[in-house]
């Protein structure tokens, strides 16, 4: 029984390992919040169902998020992103994919936190630009977080603002986005 | 009598207007308690149908009111977003259902690991997990 016991645990380090080897991480609950600054009013919806698999073998990232899971401190206000701006029924998702340089320490996950330039196509309403922006990876005892921020510009994704309501949202509002990530290792 | 004229017809375009305003600005989505399901589907079967074919289930499922039968694997609350219910399934993921408004804690203590629930929402699709927003509890009430 013993014996079994010391295989078992042995089996399910090799497993981690194994996982951690790959070097893919994934999260089903990263947030990303943006934030609109105008005359009129501030606007901020949250997401944190975000989908991120991030392979630090390959220095590759994709996030995946349903348009609709944005949460408005306001119904009306939702109600208005979804079927006015960002036409979700027709666009229901936003997906971004990108590379990014490894340094070593992060490869081999060692604890640190490392600044990388992640170079990659985002798609919103169904328009793909390119976008470059900083990220910030770190380790600490295994774990393996990230964080970043950048600028969107509603009119670069075709995202029609009516004239009416021109002053209650900003041209360029700020995304930032924190994932939590878990090693991953498809069934 | 022109004014009175007048005061109609300027009562008219005013109620118009008000329309107008009401309707594209101030308008908002029925609660999900008024709305009727146009599916039933038990949490398992539901997740396993956008498993083996996501584009057949988004155009079943998607931005339709669903109702799901299913078992509580877990509730997340937090303080930026509504709390989320989720439901266990034979996959990778699990049914996460966003609620239409704040739990109440005596609501809350309700909804234990394990227990089956019914669940109203609108199904907004997968990525992983298959998303619901706007979510009431059906049963147990």
């Amino acid at each position: 029984m013993k014996t079994f016991k010391i295989l078992f645990v042995l089996v399910l380090a090799l497993l981690a390992v194994s996982a951690n080897a790959q070097g893919r991480y994934l999260t089903r609950t990263g947030h990303i919040k943006f934030y609109s600054h105008a005359p009129l009013e501030d606007i901020e919806a949250n997401n944190n169902k975000v989908l991120s698999i991030v392979d630090l073998s390959k220095g590759q990232v994709a996030v995946d998020l349903l348009i609709k899971a944005f949460e408005f401190e306001k119904k009306l206000m939702q109600e208005h992103f979804n079927e006015n701006y960002m036409e979700s029924d027709k666009y229901p998702k936003s997906t971004f994919k990108g590379d990014f340089n490894v340094p070593d320490g992060l490869k081999s996950m060692d604890d640190g936190t490392y600044e990388v330039d992640v170079d990659g196509e985002l798609t919103i309403h169904g328009v793909k630009q390119p976008l470059r922006t900083k990220a910030t990876l770190k380790v600490a005892n295994g774990n393996l977080t990230g964080a970043l921020s950048f600028n969107v510009r509603v009119k670069d994704y075709k995202i029609k603002i009516p004239k009416v309501v021109v002053r209650n949202i900003a041209e360029e509002v700020e995304v930032t986005a924190t994932f939590e990530y878990e090693p991953y290792q498809k069934n | 009598m022109k004014k009175k004229y007048f005061l109609i017809i300027a009562g008219l375009v005013g109620l118009i207007v008000a329309y107008f305003v009401w309707d594209n600005f101030l308008r908002t989505a029925p609660s999900m308690k008024k709305l009727d399901a146009d599916y039933r589907v038990n949490a398992m079967e539901f997740y396993a149908e956008f498993e083996e074919n996501e584009e057949a289930a988004n155009v079943k499922y998607l931005n339709r009111i669903i109702e799901v039968v299913g078992e509580v694997d877990g509730i997340e609350v937090t303080d930026d977003t509504k709390p989320v219910i989720s439901l266990k399934t034979e996959g990778f993921g699990v049914i996460k259902c966003t609620m239409e408004s704040d739990l109440k804690s005596s609501e809350l203590e309700k909804i234990q690991p394990n227990s089956t629930l019914v669940i109203r929402a609108e199904c907004i699709g997968m990525l992983l997990d298959v998303l619901m927003t706007r979510s009431i509890i059906i049963e147990p009430i």
